[in-house]
């Protein structure tokens, strides 16, 4: 429970179902200032919201501190993706290691046997009774994105009271029931990264990047060079400002960066599509293999419409090739793959 | 306390009528405390609680002091409120000796005797331990200190109204209690002052409590510190019997079922309604968790420490290794303790930690919730 209005009205309607609920806030980071410190899902404003939230409730509220296993697992990868040239998610692993990793197994040690969170998500039943997660109804608001690393057996546990909510549903549901947080604003940033700037948070750590000895050339198609930039971790696939090239050339975008030479290859909007990639780092919600089939749709990114797809089996991994071009596929980025509705499985860009 | 809320309403420093029965309830909250403690009721000064009446003590007993000598000596073990108002006096140029207690929590006479100096102008070492229940000597360390001339102060929070507090027979020159411990309101508390001792005021004002702590006093609290003090003065000896017995059995019965348990603090010389005890294998926060659900409360580490998994100072001070601190909890007994609450919380402590015992066996490493670099 963050003290939102999602994991609020999520408690709330548990709460009203018949459910014994148990809230937990987790401490997951510390604030790098004062600013970041006010910021709305910091620990201490998340706690006290949370808190009161359990007490309109009636519910036993606790937080825990999972601070080294979020560095652990959550943000030293997150720094290393970066150093290696791509592009992280983090909150998916936040999901996948410390919701349904470390507060999940606190919460199984005090004999509580179900996990609900306040995501716009599904889990339903198939046909033949086993459980599937499944986008939200509100196409705007789904989440289902990021919850592709939750362990398929935890599906037959997890509750999502929202799945079939509106937000604006949610916020009618909280102030009905009284809550204080109805009108909160959301927080839409990654939660340890003050005012959503990973490129001064990537300076600030890391040593040989601010004495520039991750510059590197820019070079365009052809191999020339055409500029220089200041370390290649700050950048992405897809990028077309901060390129420091000025007017009048064809628009420019990241297409390839590579850590090995600190080249970042750049290119026009045509050369960003890709209607083929492979994917790691597989979780699987559905146990059924990929027999290269039309049929699923890939979201390469949060909030993408999704794309329709052939997903094949390759060694530990997955291949997935697209008709119609995908635009700024990017490694480190997930790669969601559903059949209609369903989360079927996920993976990391490679 | 409802009396001085809605109907005695006079302010204890006014001439009037009103005035006169408010000053005659202070005057007899004074009388209450000193019967407990041994002392004069002009020797006790009413505060906000122990961390107030530890700071004049330690801040405003050094301060006054200072013309005499620069050094402090407190234990390694005390409460944050006299192990930071050391850690502000250090601040502020004093030199600060904290002697260690031993595997017990105990401070040695000897242990205080061997870090005097020349400079050694106070000494502050709790009579009972908040954690552990152990109970200092502070008779013997009261000789030692008014052999030298110097102040001996007793955080007495944990001791005051439950066994005995005499600071003649104690030779102590200050002592902090709290009514809270003793079944009394919360933010009310008091410092006893021996004559004579010097002390800077906190703060400035009035001429409330002869200057030492001024302002307005808060009298429904000092009359419920009074009236709780009578009644552990009635009650103490019986109350003290019946909590040792009840403690004893609670632990017989946890150490009957259960393996790798270790009770924390001195075996004998405790406070008799203490027990801390260690679980091997088991994070003391997921097992004060599962008793809260069975709506059994106690506590890993004192109350002000709490929000943070860190082991308790005190625990790894007395040299507990991080994991036995980490699983460790503190259960106080008291006043409403029945033995079926004890029976039914041995049989919940039992069945938790058995629990969260098998389940730690079957989690992967990595998911192990006990930081073991600490």
């Amino acid at each position: 429970m963050s003290g939102g209005v999602d994991s609020s009205v999520a408690a709330a309607l548990l709460v009203e179902r018949g459910y014994r609920v148990v809230g937990f806030t987790l401490k997951l980071w510390d604030a790098e200032d004062d600013d970041h410190a006010r910021k709305v899902c910091c620990t201490a404003v998340m706690a006290r919201d949370a808190g009161r939230v359990c007490a309109i409730l009636g519910i036993p509220h606790y937080t825990i501190d999972l601070r080294d296993r979020f560095r652990d697992e959550v943000i030293e990868p997150f720094a290393s993706e970066y150093l290696a040239g791509h592009t992280p998610n983090p909150c998916v692993h936040c999901n996948s290691r410390l919701k349904w990793g470390a507060m999940w197994d606190k919460a199984r040690t005090l004999g509580l046997q179900r996990i609900a969170t306040g995501h716009y998500a599904r889990i339903q039943a198939a046909d033949d009774g086993s459980p599937r997660l499944l986008c939200a109804l509100d196409n705007i608001k789904d989440q289902s994105y990021f919850l592709w690393e939750i362990p398929a057996e935890l599906l037959a546990v997890t509750i999502f009271p929202l799945g079939e909510l509106t937000k604006s549903e949610v916020r009618k549901h909280a102030r009905r029931l009284g809550l204080p947080v109805a009108d909160k604003e959301e927080s839409q940033e990654v939660c340890f990264i003050p005012r959503d700037d990973y490129r001064t948070w990537l300076l600030n750590r890391n040593q040989a990047l601010a004495d520039g000895q991750l510059a590197g050339e820019m070079v365009d198609r052809e191999g020339r060079v055409i500029g220089r930039h200041n370390g290649y971790p700050l950048f992405t696939i897809g990028q077309r400002k901060g390129l420091g090239l000025g007017g009048g050339t064809p628009r420019l975008f990241v297409t390839r960066i590579e850590p090995e030479t600190h080249r970042i290859h750049l290119g026009e909007k045509k050369d960003l599509d890709c209607g083929e990639f492979r994917v790691g780092s597989i979780n699987r919600l559905r146990n059924a293999p990929f027999d290269g089939r039309n049929g699923y749709t890939v979201k390469i990114r949060y909030r993408d419409p999704g794309i329709v797809a052939r997903v094949t089996e390759n060694g530990n991994g997955l291949y997935i090739s697209t008709d119609d071009p995908a635009r700024a596929v990017t490694p480190g980025q997930s790669a969601v793959i559903y059949c209609g509705d369903e989360v079927v499985a996920g993976g990391i860009i490679q | 306390m409802n009396e001085y809320m809605l109907e005695k309403f006079g302010n204890p420093s006014s001439i009037h009528s009103f005035g006169r029965e408010a000053k005659a309830a202070l005057e007899q909250a004074h009388d209450s405390v000193a019967a407990l403690l041994n002392c004069s009721p002009d020797d006790v000064f009413f505060t906000s609680g122990g961390t107030e009446a530890d700071n004049l003590a330690l801040v405003g007993g050094a301060e006054a002091n200072r013309h005499r000598g620069d050094h402090v000596i407190v234990s390694n073990v005390e409460h944050p409120a006299v192990r930071n108002a050391a850690d502000e006096l250090e601040r502020r140029g004093f030199r600060i000796t904290r002697v260690s207690a031993d595997r017990w929590g105990e401070v040695h006479p000897e242990a205080i005797a061997a870090a005097f100096t020349d400079h050694t102008i106070l000494v502050s070492v709790m009579h009972v331990n908040n954690e552990v229940g152990t109970i200092n000597d502070i008779v013997a360390i009261g000789k030692l200190t008014r052999e030298r001339g110097v102040l001996l102060h007793s955080d007495a929070v944990q001791s005051f109204g439950k066994i005995p507090l005499d600071v003649q027979a104690m030779n102590l020159d200050l002592a902090s209690l709290s009514g809270h411990k003793i079944y009394g309101p919360k933010g009310i508390g008091a410092l006893y002052v021996r004559h004579g001792v010097r002390l800077n005021p906190r703060f400035f004002g009035g001429h409330q409590e002869h200057r030492i702590r001024p302002g307005t006093e808060n009298l429904p609290g000092i009359v419920g510190l009074g009236v709780a003090a009578d009644l552990c003065r009635k009650e103490m000896d019986a109350e003290a019997a019946r909590l040792s017995q009840l403690r004893d059995r609670l632990y017989r019965h946890l150490c009957d079922e259960l393996e790798d348990i270790t009770l924390n603090g001195h075996p004998t010389k405790r406070l008799p309604g203490n027990l801390n005890i260690s679980f091997r294998g088991v994070e003391g926060e997921a097992l004060l968790m599962a008793l809260d659900l069975e709506g059994i409360a106690v506590s890993t580490g004192s109350a002000c420490s709490s929000g943070s998994t860190q082991p308790s100072p005190v625990l790894l001070a007395m040299g507990l290794p991080p994991e036995d601190a980490q699983s460790s909890i503190r259960l106080t007994l008291g006043r409403a303790n029945t033995e079926e609450e004890i029976d039914r919380t041995a049989q919940v402590i039992i069945a938790a930690v058995r629990r969260l015992r098998a389940m730690s066996d079957r989690l992967p490493e990595n998911s192990k919730l006990i930081t073991q670099n600490s």
